[in-house]
């Protein structure tokens, strides 16, 4: 495959861009990534109006699929910040907020954004890698008999994380909190319930995610005392291994709908338990950043796609 | 879109670790209760501004499903059923 400079440089400068739309979506809380593609999808002909006149047409669509896809992996790095430092949640990384927050409350809130750094790094280069030869691998029979697991695997992860309930003694209570969440997540996401906020059509899963993970933890925390200072000793905390766990766990997540990043590191600690808080911070943020990498090359390679920043 | 992948991954790593060196540099001049009070005001306040009236009430719906883990002392993640029970439902 040739690629002359220009292009490398479009799809640089764009990735720039890009990166720093993602670190503002991935800042400020309650911004989805997904919002952000929607806007650059609204705003197409506009941008094809403003870059037509400095780079071909035909390289148009490059240029905003680059900006698309730095976008979203800067948002999956960085979206960890609020989640630690102020304890909103996210689709991807609702479960993280409290073993990041608590870490937080130890002086040790370098300790999280590290791991996360690190776990979404490694995520992402294995993810790169490993992008296009997966693909290749799922596509025709494979696609159709990995398609036909989707249930199978879903009831499997169910009954993981019920089991995790009913182990602590909380069968009835981790049952009736499972169920109730999904009747309300089925009404949010099939059933045709108006979202017209003030200024556009906003997603219903913001105040649905916000209600069940962020909530409910800032409400019992809180208390009147100052945070501690925050300590840096300036090494990686969990070395490599939470990270390809991560792409393991992330590869099943970016194909099953319905698994995030967080139920795939719920599963995944259950079966591979992590020592430490930071290992599973770690393992949360590379399953979220290679679902987001994956997730985007499969809609480039195959035209469909499994995520709503991909659909877009 | 590899490249893009990249380019922004290295990007990412880098922004992560200086806003997290920014944020511990300023949390700890914060007072908690503000912080976290001003935190709920704004997400309660997003909740109308960007899905109206009926995101306020699965807001209060959720919150109160969201208080079944928090006050019985279990893990949050049976809350994902939110995520998984549509998708086995589809």
């Amino acid at each position: 495959m040739s690629m002359d400079l220009p292009l490398i440089l479009i799809a640089s400068l764009s990735s720039l861009f890009g990166s720093a739309c993602g670190l503002l979506t991935g800042l400020v809380p309650g911004i989805h990534v997904n919002t952000l593609a929607s806007i650059l999808l609204i705003s197409y002909p506009g941008l094809t109006a403003v870059l037509s006149g400095n780079i071909p047409q035909e390289q148009i669509p490059i240029a905003v699929c680059s900006v698309i896809m730095a976008a979203s992996v800067v948002h999956s790095y960085v979206d960890f910040i609020p989640s630690v430092f102020i304890g909103a949640p996210d689709a991807e990384d609702a479960v993280s907020v409290l073993p990041g927050h608590r870490l937080l409350l130890n002086g040790q809130g370098m300790r999280a954004v590290r791991a996360a750094a690190v776990g979404s790094l490694i995520g992402c280069s294995v993810a790169i890698v490993i992008a296009v030869p997966l693909q290749m691998l799922m596509s025709g029979d494979t696609y159709e008999f990995i398609d036909g697991l989707t249930k199978v695997v879903l009831v499997l992860v169910s009954g993981i994380l019920i089991y995790n309930e009913m182990r602590k003694g909380h069968l009835v209570m981790g049952v009736a909190a499972f169920v109730l969440s999904g009747i309300l997540g089925y009404a949010v996401m099939r059933l045709p319930i108006p979202s017209d906020g003030l200024f556009a059509e906003g997603t219903l899963l913001m105040p649905m995610l916000t209600g069940l993970f962020g909530l409910p933890v800032m409400l019992e925390s809180d208390v009147g005392h100052p945070f501690p200072r925050q300590t840096d000793d300036g090494r990686d905390p969990v070395g490599f291994l939470p990270g390809l766990k991560g792409v393991i766990m992330g590869v099943v997540a970016g194909w099953f709908p319905g698994i995030t990043s967080t139920v795939g590191a719920t599963v995944s600690s259950t079966m591979m338990p992590d020592r430490t808080p930071e290992r599973f911070i770690s393992t949360v943020a590379s399953i979220g950043t290679v679902t987001t990498v994956l997730s985007l090359v499969t809609l480039s390679i195959s035209g469909g796609g499994r995520s709503g920043r991909s659909s877009s | 879109m590899l490249i893009a992948s990249a380019i922004s991954s290295m990007t990412g790593y880098f922004l992560t670790i200086l806003c997290g060196r920014y944020a511990s540099e300023y949390i700890s001049r914060i007072d908690q209760r503000f912080l976290n009070r001003a935190v709920i005001i704004f997400l309660v306040a997003m909740v109308p501004i960007s899905t109206g009236f009926w995101g306020i009430v699965i807001l209060v719906i959720a919150l109160m499903i969201g208080y079944v883990p928090v006050s019985n002392d279990m893990g949050k993640t049976v809350l994902c059923g939110c995520l998984i029970l549509p998708s086995l439902l589809m």
